[in-house]
């Protein structure tokens, strides 16, 4: 499976050309020293992830920046060169930047490999998917992000009972955050769905409305095939 | 102050004062001193005690009656879980029809969440309500599943950042620590020493390296007794400046292991013996020592502090249970301290902490922004009267001097 063919929503592959160099970033888990999944397309969509991962595993972002050939089948024989420090990873991913093919190594899979890596790989893409449909909806529909804005202004805000919103849904969080608390604290795919579907089905009774038209777009972004 | 002063912590610490200060002293320490000065290059700590057999220290340590080791029950059968649920049940018992408060310090690693999980699995909801849970915000991105579904609502939230174990202890609570959960298992040093093994073998006798890299990869390195990697373990605790030291220091644990007669055959046991044997105490006391803020460290050590794993029967676990998989599963860092993540799964059915928990140090970031002033930076032991010596107190420099040649 390559990348063209895997994780990437189709509505969007249009916008994403494959990277010339390979992929871009590898997600590396300490747990069980080998990259987990690559992207080939934008760092910062993939850190995000990460982060939203954090919950399940820690995890490191390597951005690539030299020419290689790694694909989500064959990342997971590939290691780091120097796993010293592994032991003292944090929680929360960091990004750091790997300049050399020499800074990987072919290492082959663990000799207890079994489908549970390969669903689990499975799963981050998935996340993964649903943060470049997320932020896709996000940038295109949200032109009221308040909290963006009122957070460089500090408590002299806060004394005058000035109230921001997310976006323009009503939501008290708003639909990207309430989307990524779904993929942040769900343990699987099917918990995620599960929690997607009861919002859509709840908006579906609604007359048309802002958050409907949010749930619509992600799910237009994230496209068919991923239930 | 002098030689006969009997201590129950004595260390090197961090930051410049203490390097600053050690490293005048090393070119004039005698060799004893010198050697208890490498040795916090290896551990980032000397304080080592010898719970059992022998061991050197430049000072006179002592063991508080705590923090004695048990004797070595023979056919040991109680399993971590048995173990684990009636200690539960013994501090359910203890509070129960009381009024007394009880808050658990929690990290979000492997020990705290054990403690938490078994008081969720032991006691009624009611019961719950009454515990306390001193946490921070590292605690929850560390494991926030568990956060959400057993915590957040159900029990009292302190930060930890905005307190600490003395503060409590002085507002009455009794406090449950796990710093001792790595006593049982066995140290992160050994895991350390596998994951760095590649370049360690460049540093060992070239002769030795084929048959070394063979032992490590073997599947059954459980059985194969530890002085076989001495040269490995030896590159593993060398030190700049001193290239006898590994040899050294290995061979000190050595014989505090012949000498204790200690259940310790493979690496990994030999690693576990460092900190369940010489490492011990110093765990016992951190509480008191680095994060502690409160008016009477005596008082909170020996009245308000309930150290979950610092328990005989525990302990009788850990020297019963070597090379079985109940510690650790192979060189893996996904299957460490086993015993600790089944427990852990009986109760949040988690897959993923279950899998993928490392360990991830997290105190020293909540000491670095906590409230409470911790002035570790000159701190350098505590007496057996629980007053606390620094590095910057004449006595104790002149004590160093008389130490040097």
């Amino acid at each position: 499976m390559t990348d063209a063919d895997g994780w990437m929503p189709t509505k969007l592959r249009a916008f994403y050309t494959t990277s010339e160099k390979g992929a871009r970033a590898g997600v590396y888990s300490p747990v069980i020293d080998r990259f987990l999944f690559v992207d080939h397309h934008d760092l910062w969509t993939t850190f995000h992830a990460a982060k939203l991962l954090s919950s399940k595993m820690p995890l490191v972002v390597f951005a690539l920046s030299f020419d290689n050939s790694l694909t989500q089948e064959s990342c997971s024989e590939w290691t780091i060169a120097n796993s010293r420090s592994r032991l003292s990873a944090s929680q929360a991913p960091v990004l750091k930047m790997l300049e050399s093919a020499k800074d990987v190594v072919h290492r082959g899979l663990l000799e207890n490999a079994d489908s549970l890596e390969t669903s689990e790989q499975k799963f981050a893409l998935f996340v993964l998917r649903c943060t470049y449909a997320l932020r896709w909806t996000d940038a295109q529909l949200n032109a009221i992000d308040h909290n963006f804005y009122l957070r460089f202004f500090g408590p002299e805000v806060a004394e005058v009972p000035i109230r921001g919103q997310a976006d323009s849904t009503g939501w008290p969080k708003g639909f990207r955050t309430a989307i990524e608390e779904i993929l942040y604290k769900s343990k699987d795919r099917d918990e995620i769905w599960s929690s997607i579907n009861s919002i859509k089905l709840s908006l579906q009774r609604q007359a048309r409305s802002n958050a409907k038209l949010y749930m619509d777009t992600f799910l237009a972004h994230l496209g068919p095939g991923t239930e | 102050m002098d030689h006969k002063t009997p201590f129950y912590y004595a260390s090197i610490g961090p930051g410049s004062l203490h390097r600053d200060f050690w490293n005048s002293v090393y070119p004039k320490a005698n060799s004893d001193l010198r050697f208890w000065i490498d040795t916090y290059k290896v551990f980032d700590l000397n304080g080592l005690i010898a719970r059992s057999g022998e061991w050197f220290s430049p000072w006179n340590m002592k063991v508080p009656p705590q923090c004695a080791m048990p004797h070595v029950v023979e056919k040991f059968s109680k399993t971590f879980e048995e173990i684990t649920d009636a200690r539960a049940i013994e501090i359910r018992d203890r509070i129960r029809g009381s009024d007394a408060k009880i808050a658990v310090f929690y990290s979000g690693g492997i020990d705290s969440t054990v403690c938490l999980a078994a008081l969720v699995r032991n006691l009624t909801a009611e019961e719950l309500a009454n515990v306390h849970v001193c946490l921070s915000a590292e605690s929850i991105v560390e494991n926030p599943t568990f956060f959400d579904r057993f915590i957040r609502g159900r029990m009292t939230i302190h930060d930890s950042a905005k307190t600490s174990y003395g503060v409590l202890a002085d507002q009455g609570y009794l406090e449950i620590t796990s710093d001792q959960g790595d006593s049982l298992f066995g140290t992160e040093a050994g895991l350390q020493l596998y994951y760095m093994s590649d370049v360690l073998l460049q540093k060992v006798p070239a002769a030795r390296r084929t048959s070394l890299r063979n032992l490590l990869s073997s599947s059954n390195i459980e059985e194969i007794h530890y002085s076989q990697f001495k040269d490995l373990v030896a590159a593993y605790f060398a030190v700049e400046n001193n290239p006898e030291f590994g040899y050294q220091l290995f061979e000190r644990i050595h014989a505090n292991i012949e000498s204790a007669r200690a259940p310790v055959h493979s690496l990994h046991d030999y690693f576990w013996w460092v900190i369940f044997n010489l490492k011990y105490t110093y765990c016992a006391f951190r509480p008191v020592l680095h994060y502690f803020g409160g008016k009477d460290r005596r008082h909170t050590f020996e009245y308000s502090l309930i150290n979950w794993f610092n328990q005989s029967e525990y302990q009788n676990w850990s020297m019963n249970n070597n090379g079985n998989g109940m510690k650790i599963q192979g060189l893996q860092v996904q299957t460490y301290k086993m015993a600790a993540r089944k427990y852990i799964y009986s109760v949040d059915q988690n897959p993923w902490y279950f899998r993928h928990k490392m360990k991830i140090a997290s105190v020293g970031n909540i000491i670095k922004r906590s409230a409470v002033r911790l002035d570790l930076m000159s701190l350098f032991g505590m007496n057996t009267d629980f007053e606390i010596v620094r590095i910057t107190n004449p006595k104790f420099r002149a004590l160093v001097e008389t130490l040097c040649t």
